[in-house]
């Protein structure tokens, strides 16, 4: 059993042979792709932590198929306190990237599959969960990172899988045989694709019975034969080949590094697939992983959150404005808004609930609201922080003006904030708000883990409004308020025809 | 313990035993529930009287009784975490909302779920 290191983890990847393409190139190294650096170097960080004994408490946990010591990003949950500390656990990574660091969506999916494959078996008679155990029981003995592949492309939105004339705008199965499976499609947006060990693929939606062949679940290894990744691009992401700097977050970059994943003739033997055909199960898996991923949202923008709102109290202090009211009343509305979010986060985690599999899941209508919130108050606190950093995030000179002899030091000048402040260091705290605030993070907040709409939908689904129906009959009177009647001591009707009286004969 | 075993058949409308069985019944505090609690032990009641069987319900957790429920409103289940007690030799029930041994039931099937155990339980 190796926990590995952030470094053990870069080293690891050298092994795998992708397919990836970035800008029209063939990319012939991940590991030595300055553009791929520092979405290696954040999902290095959910290794290395581990190691820190700082942060051992939450960043590992103890297999319940071993009983060995492995890294919490690989563990099925199975208590309340499992999925408190996983929120804390992407609380803490927020915090010390300050950015996404992709590796919760695999973690996600091998939970979702957990609950589901039992379900499936129990109803079916199949043996996925075995195969899915064995599965599982690899990822921690090796200390993998799976990429969790979910969302399709989709094509026409208004039709279904089955009736698209693509078929490949979701991923589906070709063939079946003795051996496993062939699959062919794509899944699109995949945080953390080219630095991951595994792909681990669920389907997108809820499915009938025509879109069996689009019910199909299964891990592969992504130097699988017939799979490539296209690296998507983000907002000024080739400042990092010019200057860090400029990048404003060089270490650790902006989201996570998201790729097309393609799939053309995709081989997968039967002890790697979890679901093929079982499209009544669609449905589910796909709400059990999306509750487990909004429920992180609270946990990780919240880490950025805390990185955001240190700089822009960083920018005020610079510039002799830390004590003005008006920015004491931005941080605060910050701090206020962050807080909410993980106060979901955790309200969630521990009204958790149990599931047939033994495993825990999350308060799935807690989970939606902690995500439906995050779409919103990110924009805003970041809104904030542009507020209190001033235009100047979005009008700096570059590095190279800055350190051009003759003009640079007039730039310096410039740009000075109150005495004794090192006037590069106000460049790269303004830089990092930029970074953080105006690029590929708003919506990635927004769409990550699934658009409002579809928050709005399962929180509407849960939300018990028939109680709240009764509830407020009970109060108007309209149905009987048995504990009413046991206050006053009498039927309701009795007692307010005895108060009627006494209003008649109360002298005005 | 009594037993269905212990239970004689009985003409209508005469309990078959004697003594009734003693359900020790523990509500969560019901702060959300997602289902009608009182009315689910309700009609697991008419459904042990329907079958001729006499019950009485305990709110003591200081006598000795037959069984336990614990009528959870939600999936949260509450109660769960300081009554799920190996040690403790009482057979153990637990309604987790609509939900019963982590299987999603409607709210109208939960009573008769729950009853089929208490018999199984109890024969």
């Amino acid at each position: 059993m190796a926990l590995m290191t952030g470094r053990d983890y870069i080293e690891s990847l050298r092994e795998l042979q992708l397919e990836v393409y970035f800008m029209g190139e063939k990319i012939t190294s991940v590991v030595d792709e300055p553009m791929f650096q520092p979405h290696i170097n954040t999902a290095a960080m959910t290794y290395e932590l581990a190691h820190d004994p700082q942060h051992q408490e939450i960043m590992t946990a103890t297999s319940h198929l071993t009983g060995e010591k492995i890294n919490r990003f690989t563990h099925v949950h199975h208590s309340i306190d499992d999925l408190v500390k996983k929120v804390r656990m992407m609380r803490l990574l927020g915090q010390k990237t300050g950015t996404c660091f992709q590796r919760c969506v695999g973690l996600d999916a091998l939970n979702a599959l957990y609950a589901t494959t039992y379900e499936i078996d129990e109803k079916n008679g199949t043996t996925y969960h075995e195969r899915f155990k064995k599965h599982l029981r690899h990822m921690q003995e090796k200390d993998l990172m799976s990429a969790g592949a979910m969302t399709d492309p989709r094509g026409d939105r208004s039709r279904r899988p089955s009736e698209q004339k693509n078929p490949n705008a979701y991923l589906h199965i070709s063939k079946k045989d003795n051996d496993g499976i062939i699959v062919n499609g794509a899944k699109a947006h995949i945080t953390g694709a080219i630095n991951s060990h595994e792909i681990i693929a669920l389907p997108t939606r809820a499915m009938g019975e025509n879109d069996s062949d689009f019910a199909v679940a299964f891990a592969v290894p992504v130097d699988t034969k017939g799979i490539k990744f296209v690296f998507a691009r983000q907002t000024n992401d080739t400042r990092r080949l010019e200057s860090p700097m400029d990048a404003g977050n060089p270490k650790y970059a902006i989201v996570g590094g998201e790729a097309l994943i393609i799939f053309k003739d995709v081989f997968v033997p039967w002890e790697r697939v979890f679901m093929a055909g079982e499209y009544e199960f669609c449905g589910q898996l796909v709400e059990t992983f999306a509750g487990h991923h909004r429920a992180n949202y609270g946990g990780c923008k919240v880490g950025l959150s805390d990185v955001v709102i240190g700089a822009s109290h960083w920018v005020a202090d610079a510039h002799g404005v830390a004590k003005a009211s008006h920015i004491i009343d931005k941080l605060t509305e910050m701090i206020a808004m962050a807080e909410t979010c993980w106060s979901c986060s955790l309200a969630c985690s521990y009204e958790g609930r149990k599931t047939q599999s033994g495993s825990y899941n999350i308060n799935p209508l807690l989970a939606n609201v902690t995500k439906l919130n995050i779409t919103r108050m990110v924009y805003e606190w970041m809104r904030l922080s542009h507020d209190i950093a001033g235009g100047k995030i979005i009008t700096l000179p570059s590095e190279s003006d800055i350190n051009l002899p003759g003009i640079g030091e007039v730039i310096t000048e410039c740009f000075e904030g109150k005495e004794g402040v090192i006037v590069n260091d106000i460049f790269k705290m303004l830089r990092l708000v930029e970074n953080m605030s105006v690029g590929a993070g708003l919506p990635e907040a927004m769409h990550g883990a699934g658009s409002p709409a579809a928050q709005k939908i399962m929180i509407a689904r849960r939300s018990g409004i028939e109680r709240k129906r009764e509830l407020a009959e009970t109060i108007a009177g309209i149905r009987t308020d048995e504990n009413f009647e046991k206050i006053v001591g009498k039927p309701e009707e009795e007692y307010w025809q005895e108060t009627k009286e006494k209003i008649k004969l109360k002298p005005r | 313990m009594q037993t269905e075993s212990d239970l004689p058949d009985m003409p209508d409308g005469q309990c078959r035993n004697e003594r009734p069985i003693m359900i020790h019944l523990k509500y969560c505090g019901g702060c959300n529930p997602e289902i009608d609690r009182p009315a689910v032990v309700k009609r697991l009641e008419e459904l042990f009287l329907s079958n001729n069987l006499k019950v009485e319900f305990d709110f003591n957790s200081n006598r000795n009784t037959d069984l336990l429920i614990l009528v959870n409103g939600c999936p949260h289940a509450c109660l769960e975490k300081d009554n799920m007690n190996s040690a403790t030799m009482t057979p153990c029930f637990s309604i987790q909302g609509a939900m019963i041994d982590y299987r999603p039931v409607t709210e109208e099937e939960l009573p008769v779920i729950l009853y089929e155990k208490i018999l199984t339980i109890l024969s």
